[in-house]
């Protein structure tokens, strides 16, 4: 801060302000100097006090301009004489602004071999003249098969991969796939490409604008309240597109009902992300082979499936050798912290571990229809399986963001939004006689309708029906909706102690819960779901639950529009 | 109150004597006399500080004697008001007049009475 920004010109200062100051200072000298002659027309007026009066009128109103600065409502309200100063301010409070519009986007990262890799803060990944960075600094990652956050995910044989979260400035748009090269050596490392299209950021926040954000909750710590965990969020991650929070006290917050009292030792906050574009994942495990366990038979590919991303759907399976068999996989969840997350209080996080079952497929004479091989990493038999899933990757970059600068006292976790998988939208309308459907606007309108959705509460069937008016129709009849609400992705839940179907197949089915999945058939209770695991205290207690803000729509399949004469 | 002494002369000059002062009504009168020739509005912390006599003077709105008193009449009146009204009250001067000593155009020859709460009086010739 300079005095000089604050300074008026001599010029603009008005009567008032001059009155007020000479007041101020005559009054000022009479209580030393009661017998001094400060009137107008007075010799020590005419040769000193009129130029101290400017100057003491023009420190006022500098005054008021500084005070108006660190007034945040004021600022919010365009009021600002130094941006520099109120920028500090604000940085203080935890409001920072982006310098330029920045792109973010996912990198992934192919390695030949398992081992622990660095890749440091300020690695250049260059696509063409546009440059990256990693979004959260260094980051060190664990090979594969061990429980970190940040560690390798085994692709295909000898194949490792991380997808890693980088920004920077970019002329155009960076798509996927395209290879970017880097400046630096990496152990390993043998590809670098973009696994999704970029998104482009934030715009730059003006300092009206960031006041705004300041005054209407103070977010320094980032976690203090529920507003300020989505502002915090928001802005530390331009690319995510919703941020919903479940705390303490929450409906469907069941992290908290640990205890007898239903109060967990500390409070708990479930902060469900979604990003602005959809990450379709194609990744490869190996999964052994168990014929049998003790004598009981078994007959079934059975491992564990570390994603590379959260996944919110699984859209296929298939074995890589027989990709043409019909394959009927199972999925089991089990929790990694029974006492942080237990049964689907971690579902769609990373303290949830994913097990895939598939039973061998066999044909009329009873010869398996996946061909078996060797792996040498595991030294077991089994065959590669191409797992295709949704994936929700803004979860790593949120729980990143945690680690990063974890909350004190209270446990934050990171996960996806529960899917409403939106299985079948027919909607019945008539139009005038010779007129067609807008077909390709309409589902250009409802699709980005849909995917921009973040919470089913916003979900309005009025405003279906208005995309299919503004296509062409005169009239719409009924919208008939097929929809699937599922409470976590696996099939089936594995509570604290039950054995793992890897090692006592037979006992895990025994001891397995069923992940309940909701049928949905009116579109007018989209944005009215909620659900409580029913079974809480019980044996049976899967600890499912969800809220309207916490639900995602995803499209499974196109809306159909059919036409009534 | 205390001033510095001014000498104004009556060819329309004065000079600051630093070895002099004035006190009670002959500081505010010494006040008045730099109000009434200073012109009106050149003090924005005091609006009411100067007289219309120089800018009328210069307009050529004092174009005869009587229009020229009736001016210095109005002049005394302001310069009175304003004077008293920046003094304690056991200082105000009660009365000041303006009368016409020289009617020369574009300068003015001003004879000042002033007199103070105690009836004492005193005059001074200069000229604007």
């Amino acid at each position: 801060m300079t005095l000089q920004k604050y300074l008026p010109s001599a010029a603009s200062l008005t009567e008032t302000e001059l009155a007020s100051a000479r007041d101020l200072v005559s009054t000022w000298l009479a209580t030393n100097n009661p017998d001094l002659d400060t009137r107008p027309g007075s010799v020590f007026d005419g040769f000193f006090l009129r130029q101290v009066v400017q100057l003491v009128a023009a420190l006022n109103r500098g005054l008021e301009l500084l005070q108006a600065d660190l007034d945040m409502a004021g600022v919010a309200a365009g009021q600002v004489t130094d941006c520099d100063l109120v920028q500090r301010l604000l940085s203080g409070l935890g409001a920072e602004p982006d310098a330029d519009v920045k792109q973010i986007g996912y990198v992934l990262l192919t390695f030949s071999a398992n081992v622990a890799v660095s890749i440091p803060g300020g690695t250049r990944f260059v696509f063409g003249s546009d440059v990256f960075v990693p979004a959260t600094g260094t980051i060190n990652l664990q090979p594969a098969g061990t429980g970190a956050v940040n560690r390798l995910v085994r692709l295909a044989d000898n194949t490792y991969a991380f997808a890693l979260q980088v920004q920077g400035y970019a002329t155009t748009v960076i798509t996927q796939g395209t290879t970017a090269e880097i400046d630096s050596t990496i152990d390993g490392l043998v590809g670098v490409k973009a696994q999704s299209d970029f998104v482009q950021g934030s715009v730059a926040v003006t300092v009206p604008q960031l006041a705004l954000l300041a005054t209407r909750t103070v977010h320094h710590s980032g976690f203090a309240s529920r507003g300020g965990v989505i502002r915090h969020i928001m802005q530390q991650l331009p690319d995510v597109s919703g941020v919903a929070v479940s705390a303490t006290g929450d409906t469907d917050m069941l992290r908290s009902a640990l205890t007898l009292s239903g109060l967990a030792a500390t409070p708990c906050m479930d902060i469900r992300v979604a990003s602005k574009y959809k990450a379709q994942v194609s990744q490869s495990v190996f999964v052994p082979f168990i014929a049998d366990q003790e004598g009981s038979a078994v007959d079934a590919f059975i491992g564990v499936f570390a994603p590379l991303h959260v996944p919110q759907r699984i859209v296929s399976v298939q074995a890589v050798n027989s990709p043409d068999v019909t394959l009927l996989p199972v999925w089991y969840s089990s929790s990694l912290d029974h006492a942080r997350a237990p049964l689907l209080t971690c579902a769609f996080s990373r303290l949830e571990q994913l097990r895939v079952v598939v039973p061998m497929p066999r044909d009329v004479t009873g010869r398996g229809m996946v061909e078996l091989g060797f792996d040498d990493s595991s030294q077991k038999s089994g065959a590669w399986f191409t797992v295709t899933y949704e994936a929700e990757p803004a979860v790593d970059a949120v729980q990143r963001l945690l680690d990063r600068d974890p909350p004190i006292g209270i446990d934050v976790m990171a996960r996806a939004p529960t899917p409403l998988l939106l299985q079948s939208l027919k909607t019945k309308y008539s139009a005038p006689a010779g007129v067609l459907l807008n077909s390709e606007q309409l589902l250009d309108d409802v699709d980005g309708y849909i995917n921009g959705l973040f919470g089913s509460r916003a979900f309005s069937v009025e405003m279906m029906t208005d995309f299919v008016f503004s296509a062409g129709a005169e009239h719409v009849s009924k919208i008939e909706c097929q929809g699937q609400l599922r409470l976590g992705l696996a099939d089936f839940v594995l509570p604290y102690n039950a054995p793992m179907p890897e090692v006592d197949y037979a006992g895990a089915k025994s001891a397995r819960l069923i992940v309940p999945k909701l049928q949905l058939t009116d579109a007018r209770l989209i944005s009215a779901l909620t659900y409580v695991d029913p079974g809480i205290g019980t044996d049976a207690q899967t600890l499912a639950a969800v809220s309207p803000s916490s639900v995602r729509l995803l499209m499974v399949n196109p809306p159909v529009y059919e036409h009534e004469q | 109150m205390t001033s510095l002494q001014l000498q104004f002369n009556t060819d329309g000059k004065w000079r600051l004597v630093t070895d002099k002062t004035v006190t009670g009504w002959a500081a505010a009168a010494q006040a008045a006399l730099v109000s009434v020739a200073a012109e009106r509005g050149e003090y924005k912390a005091v609006p009411l500080f100067g007289t219309e006599l120089l800018q009328n003077g210069t307009a050529g709105l004092l174009s005869n004697l009587a229009a020229a008193r009736h001016a210095a009449n109005f002049a005394a009146a302001e310069t009175l008001q304003m004077i008293n009204t920046a003094t304690p009250s056991d200082q105000w001067l009660q009365a000041l007049q303006l009368e016409i000593d020289a009617y020369a155009p574009p300068r003015l020859g001003l004879r000042a009475f002033f007199q103070d709460s105690g009836g004492n009086s005193n005059e001074l010739i200069f000229t604007v």
